[in-house]
């Protein structure tokens, strides 16, 4: 395939016309956009990230007719490519536990805090608890609780990931954070981990 | 942690937002490159279909338009190609253009203006025909009215619902066929007449108190059904009938006398097959005046003499039929049986269509899609249609794509 170099608009031009001449310019310049959404949403080492990266791809170029330019190419990759893994996400749930798996993955740390045994282990079984709870709470929140407080996503964005309104995202942000704090409430053993780890960190 | 929410901690904790991409596609790049030029591919496939479906249903629109525009050339008797397209079809298929109208005026929300062949014709404008002959209009799927000398229609709805107000005079109308939320409807002062795929004329004729409570509106039916609600009633007249019955006389003593209505609605039902025949003579000079000008190119079969449209033999003298609705519906037919995946049955219908209407201006665009599904088929059989199709119509639209497939198939 030849490369051509092409700036966003002829590169997206090129796209809706479907030149297959543009593939490989493509892929390079949305690769970023949808590698860091693949990572962020699913963590680096999810045994699909490969098949939702290509998924990604194709769903790009197939509705690339709806992007008007109204946004960075880099924020429209990052939403199609979170419309490809909610929805993958949506088929697998029964036999996976997606937070579980988010937040046990090296990517998220502990930010900051000395590096000893003793804490990491801590920090593992903290994980591991919250995210259990996570996965038992209904998807909606706990999704917009991990967006926004763990991966930095705003209202807007978070909105136009999980194709809903703002306010309903801040909505379910809100029921999110108050139903983890019920449950982690009635958890003494990970309350007693929060509080060891809470008043080091 | 006193004083702060358990979820408030988790986010302190853990949160983590700056998470790097990785800067090149992975190993496998080319797998990825791959599936994209391949999507790539498809979208300029479907691309390409659209246009081209886009193509064939231009063409054929125009195709219909034009057997409408012709066919009311025919109806009134007058050469055809000199005023610019008869039918435009700029706004959809329900949008009307006025087909002639020699003398015609019309009144909108500006100043009164002078018709002319081709001109549009929206919403709340009122057309009025002169003494001397008929205003026709009609839209690009068939459709065609003729307003009778001396009469005045407003067209108070132009879309899927076409409703008209006659104020004076008749109008004779074709309707082609109305589909799902479509409507074609003609309201009187006194009745709402609606068509269901007829040829009907309405007329309006002064109020004989012995007379169906002297109601003004006189409908006659040529073929199909028309609707008629008036008094809170509604009736369904059938082909050769006429509403309201039992007043046949008054309307001939009126038309015997000259006598014309005063602003009253004349509904005209629109008919599949508006005939060629001459029409009763109309008045010369004024609407008072009865004295016989121009035949009128109405659907109403001609009389030996001159009578009144009620009195007319409507049934006994049934209207030829034009074919233009045969036509229309196997074209119709066949795209279906495209859609639907059934190419064999698609081209026959299309075969048929050209073969049992040869004079049809749909028989090209038939020819066409029948060599196209044939040469997905069968290759030879689309061949030899191509071959037919460059013998019928050496210049035609579809002569480069027919010649490929000729040459296709040649050893």
């Amino acid at each position: 395939l030849r490369v051509v170099a092409a700036d966003d608009r002829a590169l997206v031009a090129a796209v809706k016309q479907g030149d297959d001449t543009v593939a490989s310019s493509f892929c390079a310049r949305v690769w970023p956009a949808v590698d860091r959404t693949i990572r962020r949403l699913l963590g680096k080492n999810d045994a699909d990230r490969d098949d939702v990266a290509q998924l990604a791809l194709i769903e790009l170029v197939n509705t690339i007719g709806r992007y008007r330019g109204d946004c960075s190419l880099d924020a429209w990759a990052q939403t199609i490519t979170s419309h490809v893994i909610f929805k993958h996400i949506r088929r697998r749930r029964i036999e996976r536990r997606i937070f579980t798996d988010l937040l046990g993955d090296d990517a998220v740390s502990v930010p900051a805090s000395p590096v000893r045994d003793e804490w990491r282990s801590s920090t593992r079984e903290m994980l591991g608890r919250v995210a259990a709870h996570l996965d038992d709470m209904a998807s909606e929140r706990a999704w917009a609780f991990v967006m926004h407080d763990i991966l930095g996503y705003d209202l807007r964005e978070i909105a136009e990931m999980t194709e809903s309104s703002v306010a309903a995202a801040q909505s379910r942000l809100v029921r999110g954070r108050r139903e983890l704090h019920e449950r982690v409430a009635g958890d003494p053993s990970l309350v007693d981990l929060l509080e060891g780890m809470g008043g080091n960190a | 942690v006193k004083g702060e929410s358990y979820a408030e901690v988790i986010r302190r904790l853990v949160r983590r937002p700056d998470i790097e991409a990785a800067p090149r596609l992975p190993a496998d790049e080319g797998r990825l490159v791959s599936a994209v030029a391949q999507a790539l591919r498809a979208r300029a496939r479907r691309r390409a279909l659209v246009r081209r479906v886009r193509v064939a249903t231009f063409a054929a629109a125009a195709a219909v338009a034009l057997g409408a525009g012709v066919h009311s050339w025919q109806g009134l008797g007058t050469p055809g190609g000199a005023e610019g397209p008869p039918v435009a079809s700029a706004q959809g298929p329900h949008a009307l253009t006025v087909l002639a109208a020699e003398g015609g005026a019309a009144d909108g929300a500006s100043a009164p203006l002078a018709l002319k062949r081709g001109m549009p014709v929206g919403v709340g404008l009122t057309l009025r025909a002169p003494a001397s002959g008929p205003v026709r209009v009609g839209t690009a799927d068939g459709t065609s009215l003729a307003l009778e000398a001396g009469g005045e229609l407003t067209v108070t709805e132009a879309g899927a619902t076409q409703r008209f107000a006659l104020k004076s005079g008749a109008v004779s109308a074709r309707v082609s066929r109305l589909f799902a939320g479509e409507r074609f409807i003609v309201d009187t002062r006194d009745a709402e007449v609606e068509v269901h795929g007829t040829q009907f004329r309405v007329s309006v004729v002064p109020g004989d108190p012995g007379c169906a409570d002297g109601a003004t509106t006189r409908v006659s039916v040529l073929e199909g059904v028309v609707r008629v609600r008036a008094g809170g009633r509604e009736v369904s007249v059938p082909a050769g009938g006429v509403w309201p019955s039992g007043c046949e006389a008054t309307e001939a003593r009126a038309e015997r006398t000259g006598e014309r209505p005063r602003a009253r609605v004349t509904h005209l039902h629109a008919a599949r097959a508006i005939t060629d025949a001459p029409a009763p003579p109309a008045p010369a000079e004024a609407p008072a005046a009865a004295a016989p000008a121009a035949p009128l190119p109405v659907a109403i079969p001609a009389p030996a003499a001159p009578l009144p449209v009620e009195s007319r033999p409507v049934a006994a003298s049934p209207a030829p039929e034009s074919s233009l609705g045969a036509e229309n519906d196997l074209f119709a037919s066949a795209v279906r049986a495209k859609k639907q995946g059934r190419p064999e049955e698609a081209a026959r219908l299309f075969g048929e269509l050209a073969a049992s209407h040869p004079g049809s201006p749909l028989v090209e665009s038939a020819l066409v899609q029948r060599m196209k599904l044939l040469a997905t088929v069968d290759p030879a059989a689309g061949a030899r249609a191509a071959a037919a199709y460059l013998e019928r119509f050496p210049a035609g639209f579809a002569r480069p794509e027919a010649q490929a497939l000729v040459d296709r198939s040649a050893p």
